[in-house]
Formats: structure tokens, C-alpha cells, sequence
């Protein structure tokens, strides 16, 4: 998922770096002082939550993880992801300096739009409703990515079409994976720290 | 002696391509390229576009990754640039320098042929080895990850701080 330096075009290089720019500006304002905690620890989470590899096909596809962070920070979900793909490019070479405004924006930009989404559904609050909003930003936030890295793709190369159309598919096991997940995390919290949730960040 | 020296000459063309994410390595001998690339789990990338480029910067040969992560093409002997694009915008390069005295006369005819073949079993083996240990470098380790996850909660705490005096 990550694009690695090199492949993309500078314009889109540089709007990713804006869009990117804006939205860790946005989430760092919104982000109250209780929240960081919280932001640290899902931004540990979605560091080493790329590390879980599942071998599919020809390709090596890993958790994301976006849906959660969307979910718990909202636009938090930007310096969030900011910071553990910051520290993904330094310590593994994942991605790069370079390209981490798009692929932060790749992660965060649908994790924010599944959050806004599903807000409504987590503030009601009961198993069916929380179900359901992990389902949809699990399905948003994964798939989401996947079409924004399809998308970048196809404008560089046509070749990529065919690829383009692989990064969807091979998502769908992994969206169905952090469903489950986000499931469990959101009745965990509901539990033990129901202040996390609907909050109007 | 010699041997031995012209033995760790042709090592030293096996150049590791520290890149991002999938890593490619590459050898050259016998007249034959091989080109291998794998994720940096350890898991061989397979079905990747692989471009061979002279020194001149003409594209020589293209072809695609095999199961275990391994493309092999015969070549003649020179410097040559590789590029592997794997499908989903992973990309890395590596090069291969050969030595002049590989460029000029090729190996088997200044060898015997019974020592020939021993020292390409030695080199096999060598490869093999350095191969793994390549493997083993670029596998993700432990202390790297908590080591992470200590940088997340220091940049978070600075967050904190600065947020806690505006």
C-alpha cells in the first residue's frame, strides 16, 4: 500500500505534501489534550499494524488499521498517520520521505471520511449500531485507500490499470479483517473508556 | 592466490540494493544475468516487471519475476542498470559493475576445467550464503519496532507539551 519514491509524478507528489499539510494542521488544532494519549496509541497501532503481512497472490498485502484511527480520532486520524508512516520510511524504508504526504493522505484522507460517515451510528452506541459503523468504515476506510493508490497509479502509468484493479480485490479479505477488529476495539472501548467515543472532535 | 582474489572480485558484483520496501539483488556470471527480488519480509516478489539497461541507457531486456522471486536472462558481458517494478508501485534498482578483466576474457578459459568447476561450486555456495545473509539484513527486527513505538510516544509527549503551554 505503500507507493514507494520514484514511481509518482512531481505535482502529485507536491499536492499530497499540501492536502497533508492541512489535514495534520486541522487534526493537531482539533486534538484536545485528552485525546493524545489516545492518538499515540493509534498511531503505534497503525505502525505496527503494516508489519502483519498476508501473503495473497502475487502480492504481499498488510493491515491498515485507517478505519480505527478514523473512527477514535477523526480528523486526528491525519497526524496520526502522519507519524507512523514518518517513522515507517525512516526505520524501514517503507514508502519515503518524499511521497509521505500521499501516502498519509491515501491513509487518513477515507479514515476522516468514515468517521464523519459513522459518527452518528458510534454515538448511539449499542452492539447493532456499532456493528454496523464498523463494517461501513472498515469497508470505506481500506477500499478507499486502495481506490486513492489505483487512482495515483492509473494517472502515472496506463499499465498500471490492471494493478490498479489487484490493490481493490486483494483488500477486500483485509477490509473484512479490520471489520472484526474495529468490532472488538469498539466494544472494548464502549466498556472501558466510553469517553473516547463520541466525542465531537 | 589469484584465483581466490578473482573469486572475491566476482562477489563484489553482487551488489544489495538497499531500496524501499521490495529489495533486488543481482550477479552476473557464466554469461548469464540473474536478478533476484524479494519483499522486505523475505518473501519472494513475484510476477515484477524487470528492465535490464546497458551503460548507454538502452533498455537490453524485459521480462517478469518467476515464483520464487528470480529473473535470469543471458547477456553479454558489462555493466548493466536493473530495474524492478512490481505491480503495485513498489519500485527498486541495483547495478551490476563487472571488472575489466570479466569484461575481456571470460573465466572458463583461463581455468581449468576441473578447477572450473570447484570454484563455481564454492562460489554457488558462497552465493548462497551471502544470499541469506542478505535476507536475514533486511528482515524487519524487533528492536527497530519498539524502537518505533518509542519515537511515537516522544513525538506524541512533544505534542503534548507544546499544546499544554499555548
Amino acid at each position: 500500500m505503500h507507493i514507494s519514491e520514484g514511481v509518482l509524478p512531481t505535482w502529485l507528489l507536491a499536492s499530497g505534501w499540501a492536502v497533508t499539510s492541512l489535514g495534520n494542521y486541522i487534526g493537531l488544532k482539533k486534538l484536545s489534550n485528552e485525546n493524545i494519549p489516545a492518538s499515540a496509541l493509534i498511531s503505534s497501532v497503525l505502525f505496527v499494524a503494516s508489519l502483519v503481512h498476508i501473503p495473497l497472490g502475487p502480492t504481499s498485502v498488510h493491515l491498515l488499521c485507517n478505519g480505527l484511527a478514523g473512527i477514535i480520532l477523526g480528523w486526528g486520524a491525519f497526524p496520526a498517520v502522519f507519524v507512523a508512516l514518518l517513522l515507517q520510511a525512516l526505520l524501514f524504508q517503507f514508502g519515503g520521505l518524499i511521497v509521505l504526504g500521499v501516502n498519509t493522505f491515501n491513509m487518513a484522507m477515507p479514515a476522516v471520511i468514515s468517521y464523519i460517515l459513522t459518527k452518528r451510528l458510534v454515538a448511539k452506541g449499542d452492539r447493532r449500531s456499532l456493528l454496523l459503523a464498523s463494517i461501513m468504515c472498515s469497508c470505506i476506510s481500506v477500499l478507499g485507500a486502495g481506490m486513492l493508490v489505483s487512482a495515483e497509479l492509473i494517472t502515472t502509468h496506463k499499465a498500471f490499470r490492471a494493478a490498479a484493479y489487484l490493490v481493490i480485490a486483494s483488500h477486500m479479505p483485509v477490509a473484512a479483517v479490520e471489520a472484526v477488529i474495529t468490532y472488538f476495539c469498539l466494544l472494548f472501548i464502549k466498556k472501558n473508556a466510553p469517553e473516547l467515543l463520541g466525542e465531537d472532535l | 592466490m589469484k584465483k581466490l582474489a578473482l573469486l572475491i572480485l566476482v562477489l563484489l558484483t553482487v551488489w544489495p540494493a538497499y531500496a524501499h520496501r521490495i529489495n533486488a539483488f543481482a550477479d552476473y556470471s557464466e554469461g548469464k544475468l540473474t536478478v533476484m527480488s524479494y519483499f522486505s519480509d523475505g518473501t519472494p516478489v513475484r510476477n515484477a516487471r524487470v528492465t535490464v539497461i546497458d551503460s548507454k541507457g538502452t533498455i537490453v531486456a524485459e521480462g517478469f519475476t518467476d515464483a520464487d522471486g528470480i529473473f535470469s536472462i543471458e547477456l553479454p558481458p558489462s555493466n548493466y542498470k536493473i530495474v524492478v517494478n512490481e505491480s503495485l508501485g513498489h519500485k527498486t534498482e541495483t547495478e551490476i559493475v563487472l571488472t575489466p578483466k570479466e569484461k575481456g576474457i571470460p573465466t572458463k578459459k583461463v581455468l581449468q576445467k576441473e578447477q572450473l568447476s570447484g570454484v563455481s561450486q564454492l562460489e554457488e555456495r558462497i552465493l548462497q550464503k551471502l544470499n541469506q545473509i542478505e535476507k536475514t539484513l533486511n528482515r524487519i527486527r524487533v528492536i527497530e519496532i519498539i524502537g518505533g513505538l518509542g519515537w511515537i510516544v516522544g513525538i506524541f509527549g512533544i505534542i503534548a507539551l507544546l499544546k499544554s503551554k499555548s
